[in-house]
């Protein structure tokens, strides 16, 4: 990777970042933590990021990073202090609006839940479109833990969709043929 | 199996099923032909779902036939350019993240739900 690389951590349900490969193995508390930068297909377990991998078989490096200097309008003003400055809070902002570049928000599914909803023709179709709609409005709102929770009801909620659909077709046919 | 290796199998087997429901659903006509899987909502309560008349969509487009597939299910005609948009975003979801916020933002989700739900409604209304 190179040394701009940027990357985002989820801590305790919050979403941090962008941040650079020394802010990143500072804050990297534990192998699960989820981690993403550009390159990753989604957010990763941190012991699975290559260039991470390393971290948990020994101590973090405890000497300062150096800080760059953001090049987003819209960082906090602590983020933004200069390189000497030691340990400075960093926290994330808890609304992303449309001018930052955003980490990948969970799958919502959606186009898969209006297919299910629409040619399986079953109820819970209903259920995987209202989960799709919460990825959304939970990611919207901050709640980065939420909005995978419900990504990954919303695609159990297809994937129901699709085997009771399945079963039915064989009953639909035999129906059908009398 | 690796990684790249399963991804070649999905992607093999999903593109055999898919030809062949292409050529399954062009060559014969599920309005005419009675072994085409029937709707179970329309079997169980006599009312449409938002659904019905799909398959004769599908077999009306490929045939080239938009009026026939039109009157089949017009909302689901409608709605195709929406789903392929939406198709675009899901492949882009990483490498685009904002246009893939904003096809799936909650406006537009809960809209889409309900165009389905009056779709439902009005087409067992007005017969459509």
């Amino acid at each position: 990777m190179t040394d701009n690389t940027q990357y985002w951590l989820m801590k305790d349900g919050v979403r941090l970042g962008p941040m650079t490969f020394a802010e990143l193995v500072r804050n990297v508390a534990t192998p699960s933590a989820p981690v993403w930068r550009e390159g990753l297909p989604d957010w990763c377990a941190a012991e699975t990021v290559p260039e991470l991998a390393g971290l948990f078989r020994m101590a973090p490096p405890q000497q300062q990073p150096q800080y760059q200097q953001p090049q987003q309008p819209y960082q906090q003003p602590l983020y933004q202090q200069p390189a000497a400055t030691p340990r400075p809070v960093f926290a994330a902002t808890p609304t992303p609006g449309p001018q930052q570049p955003e980490a990948p928000m969970p799958n919502t599914y959606l186009v898969w839940s209006i297919v299910t909803l629409v040619l399986c023709c079953v109820p819970t179709g209903i259920v995987a479109i209202i989960y799709s709609s919460k990825v959304s409005s939970r990611w919207t709102a901050g709640d980065y833990e939420g909005a995978r929770s419900a990504s990954d009801n919303a695609a159990l909620w297809i994937i129901i969709s699709i085997v009771c659909g399945l079963i039915a077709v064989p009953f639909q046919i035999f129906m059908a043929m009398l | 199996m690796t990684t790249a290796g399963r991804r070649t199998v999905i992607i093999t087997a999903g593109a055999v099923i898919l030809t062949a429901l292409v050529v399954i659903y062009a060559l014969f006509d599920p309005g005419e032909i009675r072994l085409f899987p029937r709707c179970p909502f329309l079997m169980l309560t006599g009312l449409k779902c938002p659904g019905c008349g799909s398959q004769r969509v599908i077999h009306a487009l490929l045939g080239g036939d938009i009026a026939t597939a039109w009157h089949n299910n017009a909302v689901m005609v409608a709605s195709l350019p929406f789903i392929a948009l939406l198709l675009v975003a899901q492949t882009m979801r990483v490498s685009h993240p904002r246009f893939y916020h904003r096809v799936n933002s909650r406006a537009v989700i809960l809209s889409t739900f309900a165009i389905v739900v009056l779709w439902w409604i009005i087409r067992n209304i007005f017969d459509l």
